[in-house]
């Protein structure tokens, strides 16, 4: 009777081991998935591949800048959000095109696509070792989606087993205006 | 003592039990072999592994062509701290067929390890200078893969866009795949 009794309790705790296995599996594109990588705005972070650093992230209703001779002027029914940066290959030359803007309810959102023409933006050029390039990466979000943002920066815009820089967007480096001129950002 | 209803293994069974268990030791390390062994392959032919030195000046073989590096000049400099280098090759096509596979990586490295991919210079640039004007070459990628004839020459220039204090140290090093994991690398110090 003992024995039976044990031989039950067996197969009750490896059924439920194997149940608590089997519930706990991470999926494959979670075991396969980007390698996090924290850091706070204006520390360079080491991510693999390259490094960056986020200095200030600037909040418009209106950005303007120069181009091809005349001057070209963006508004938004939401905001504009400039985060300013630096960004190296290291150590090897890059593209880093990965970067995202995920707002405190968990929405993602690219870089604008309506800047064809806007100066310095990161992600268009090639990342050099030794050649830190200075930059801007410009999103347009709805204006609830500004606050308590985390900026998500990896070399494609969905890195598998690669590192993804997660910054959280503080505020006492966060600026308000209402029309920013994209070129004054780097005169002088 | 057997309990009712559940037969003793004989002597026989349980050899054959213990043996199938043994065989386990080597038959799984076999089927992971046999799974990976392409993956293992992949890597392997994907990979620089192993460097051959060449002296700046010298000849080296690499996957069905003799290399030579003919010049590294740094031809501009920008405000910005970088230098434009340019590198010229020549590869004497030995066997068309492994030469002509894709991709070339050529590259420029320094003594830190930096490593610098070939950058697309506009021709307007390359034009004005005066060393190039009349010296036809391709980049690495559409020159081998034109399957030249066996000893045909061919004219291969790549540019670099590098830091200036990287110029002294800078190292040019090629990889192909029918090369690879070996591969080339000019060094003014081999």
């Amino acid at each position: 009777m003992i024995r039976l009794l044990t031989r039950l309790a067996g197969i009750v705790i490896a059924a439920a081991l194997l149940f608590a296995m089997q519930r706990t599996t991470p999926g494959y594109s979670e075991i396969t998935g980007p390698i996090p990588v924290s850091g706070a705005m204006g520390q360079s972070i080491a991510a693999r591949g390259f490094s960056f650093r986020a200095d200030k992230l600037i909040l418009a209703d209106r950005i303007r800048w120069r181009a091809y001779g005349r001057d070209i002027e963006r508004d938004s029914s939401g905001l504009w959000a400039v985060v300013v940066a630096e960004m190296e290959g290291r150590p090897a030359s890059v593209t880093a095109n990965g970067a995202l803007w995920r707002s405190a309810s968990g929405r993602r959102y690219t870089p604008s696509q309506r800047l064809a023409t806007a100066p310095r933006q990161l992600g268009a050029n090639r990342l050099e070792p030794g050649l830190p390039q200075r930059g801007l990466l410009i999103f347009e979000i709805p204006r609830e989606e500004a606050d308590d943002a985390t900026l998500l920066v990896s070399l494609i815009r969905w890195p598998r087993l690669d590192s993804e820089i997660r910054m959280p967007l503080a505020r006492d480096r966060t600026e308000s205006t209402d029309v920013l001129d994209l070129d004054g950002l780097f005169d002088g | 003592m057997a309990e009712p209803g559940v037969a003793m293994p004989n002597p026989e069974q349980r050899r054959f039990r213990r043996r199938c268990l043994w065989a386990l030791v080597l038959v799984l390390p076999a089927a992971f072999a046999l799974r990976g062994w392409d993956n293992v392959l992949e890597w392997w032919h994907g990979k620089d592994l192993f460097e051959r030195r060449i002296a700046i000046d010298g000849v080296g073989q690499l996957g069905g062509a003799d290399w030579r590096l003919i010049s590294l000049q740094r031809v501009a400099e920008r405000p910005d701290g970088a230098a434009i280098v340019l590198a010229e090759l020549e590869a004497v096509v030995r066997e068309p067929e492994a030469l002509a596979r894709l991709p070339c990586r050529i590259a420029a490295t320094d003594a830190q390890g930096r490593r610098w991919l070939p950058s697309f210079l506009p021709p307007s640039q390359v034009s004005r200078l005066p060393a190039l004007r009349n010296r036809p070459a391709s980049s690495c990628g559409p020159a081998i893969a034109q399957k030249a004839r066996s000893g045909t020459v061919l004219a291969i220039r790549e540019s670099f866009v590098v830091p200036r204090d990287a110029f002294e140290s800078l190292a040019i090093t090629i990889s192909l795949p029918a090369g690879r994991p070996h591969y080339l690398r000019f060094a003014r110090n081999p």
